[in-house]
């Protein structure tokens, strides 16, 4: 079923790319890796066996008033046209980069190898940002409320002679 | 003596020293004749945390599967007291957890029991580090909790407003550390340990007033594991960092200052360090990668000194002591347990933290004397061997503590 599927890794620092593409060699042994990492990313022998295609991934410096390089990169990887594009976290970032990236399938690959689908269309990946960001500041004003009204009551502590002790 | 462990946090393969430190303690006090039995949290979705497959570990052991929806301050302690009192332990040794740690604490108080500690867990809500805008916190949620509560909510932010938490942040939320009663049930949790186990002295005084019973246990190593190569003499000489080096706390801009210093002198050494990628480093510097346990104990072979630049208090400072182990000089700031590992003029060299000058001058000493670096190397690797291994450090120290279980 997965002959000739096409399946991208995005990296993320430290040792996840190299797990995340021994991951889907095993769950996906037909399919064609990728694996999207910076220029000067220092690629391990087990990531060069794994992943067949290699694409740098190099957004360049963009601005809001100067978003050229970054759309060139969305371009860049929507003409890739991924059957599956992975990132190795969910941060807003990368949910979005997946969103404009428009595979026909994206997902989060967690350390403990659960894939959890995020949405492929840029659309669908904003209306997820938004959504969980009017959560967190709901939340987050219920919170501060509670810290800002609220006092914690100190328990009795005689720290003199068990400091001295401590000290000892 | 049946010794349950319960965890809220253990991966194997380790993802961090904490877990290491979970797996030998365990391995070790069965070695020495106890009943041990792991119990450890895993939640299914966690962003960093890979679980466990129990077969793979040389004790028994039972991994309780929580989702989003389970993973909280009710159902989290209500698995661990039914999966614990089936197993009927005479004593309860509470590892690694961050804020929902005092809850199954509370859960399992009727048995006797010792809790460790990894960092500074209790005395931080903001980020366990007790160290904030570059300096070590002179406060602690213990005694200042109203200002380290507002503390921690600033730092925890950007994490609730984008509602996308990492494991401190989720526990954070779940156990409603914020609460003002949080800090009521940590003391009560920690009042009724028979032990409390840390790393290092200056964790120890920090619990000065909330428990009399306060063992100072180091870390280990697998000291069998590392062998010492004798390193050809060859040029350029490497300086090696290992660790997580990304991070700013580690201190690589101390050592990138006192390296830059240090080529005005001389060009015959470059500096390694265990980072993915380095775009703008500065020349002579090298990014490994990130390595295997394998691999890296290859790097160690390849260097010629190792530094440990950490700016915040390290609670204890593995990588000097795998570094000692392989037989290398080791230059370390002197903070937390690192000023403990690490023998001023014997192993290596302390120096202030971040003083990038003293660094440069101790690293001009060891590159410019091999008969030197050779002599701290083999003295490191005595003091690995006597003091870091693993079945040494558990039969020093444990059977005194465990002794506070049965009095």
């Amino acid at each position: 079923m997965s002959a000739g599927r096409r399946i991208a890794v995005y990296w993320s620092p430290g040792r996840s790319l190299e797990s995340a593409l021994e991951t889907m060699a095993q769950c996906e042994p037909d399919a064609r890796l990728c694996a999207i990492v910076p220029p000067a990313y220092p690629l391990s022998e087990s990531e060069r066996l794994l992943a067949r295609d290699f694409i740098h991934a190099d957004e360049g410096r963009y601005t809001f008033r100067h978003p050229w390089p970054l759309l060139r990169w969305m371009r860049r990887l929507r003409r890739e046209r991924f059957d599956l594009l992975i990132v190795l976290f969910d941060s807003p970032r990368l949910i979005a980069m997946a969103g404009a990236a428009r595979p026909r399938k994206a997902a989060c690959l967690l350390p403990n190898r659960v894939l959890l689908t995020v949405p492929a269309s840029l659309p669908g990946a904003m209306a997820l940002l938004l959504a969980r960001r009017l959560k967190g500041f709901c939340v987050y004003a219920l919170i501060g409320l509670t810290i800002h009204l609220s006092k914690t009551r100190l328990p009795a502590i005689d720290e003199t002679d068990r400091i001295r002790k401590f000290s000892e | 003596m049946r010794i349950a462990f319960a965890d809220l946090l253990f991966s194997w393969p380790p993802q961090g020293g904490a877990d290491a430190d979970v797996f030998h303690t365990c391995r070790e006090i069965q070695a020495i004749g106890h009943d041990v039995h792991l119990f450890a949290a895993h939640h299914i979705k966690s962003r960093e945390r890979t679980g466990f497959d129990p077969a793979a570990l040389p004790f028994p052991s039972t991994r309780l599967d929580f989702d989003d929806a389970a993973m909280n301050r009710k159902h989290v302690p209500a698995r661990f007291r039914e999966a614990v009192d089936a197993w009927r332990p005479d004593a309860v040794f509470f590892a690694f957890g961050y804020f929902l740690k005092p809850y199954v604490m509370e859960a399992l108080a009727q048995y006797p029991s010792i809790a460790r500690f990894y960092a500074y867990e209790p005395f931080c809500p903001r980020d366990l580090r007790r160290f904030k805008d570059g300096d070590p916190c002179p406060f602690d949620y213990l005694r200042t909790p109203d200002l380290c509560r507002r503390c921690a909510l600033k730092s925890l932010a950007p994490e609730i407003r984008s509602w996308r938490f990492l494991a401190w942040g989720r526990d954070y939320w779940a156990a409603r550390a914020f609460m003002p009663g949080y800090h009521a049930r940590l003391v009560a949790a920690l009042r009724n340990c028979r032990a409390v186990v840390v790393y290092n002295e200056m964790t120890r005084r920090l619990f000065a007033g909330f428990n009399e019973n306060v063992f100072v246990v180091p870390g280990g190593v697998e000291a069998g594991k590392y062998t010492v190569c004798n390193k050809p003499e060859s040029r350029p000489m490497v300086v090696l960092m290992t660790g997580r080096v990304e991070d700013p706390v580690k201190g690589l801009d101390c050592l990138v200052r006192a390296a830059v210093r240090l080529r005005r002198l001389r060009d015959d050494f470059e500096v390694w360090v265990t980072r993915s990628d380095w775009p703008d480093a500065p020349p002579g510097f090298k990014a490994t990668g990130w390595l295997t346990p394998e691999a890296l104990r290859d790097l160690y072979g390849q260097a010629d000194i190792c530094i440990v630049p950490s700016i915040w208090d390290e609670p204890f400072g593995m990588a000097a002591v795998e570094a000692m182990v392989a037989g290398r000089p080791v230059c370390a700031s002197r903070v937390g347990g690192l000023q403990e590992i690490v023998v001023d003029g014997e192993t290596g060299f302390l120096f202030d933290r971040e003083d990038d000058a003293t660094l440069a001058d101790c690293m001009n000493r060891l590159l410019d004397d091999a008969a030197l670096r050779k002599r701290m190397g083999m003295a490191g690797r005595a003091r690995a061997e006597s003091e870091y291994d693993w079945p040494r450090i558990v039969a020093s120290h444990y059977p005194r503590i465990l002794e506070r279980l049965s009095s």
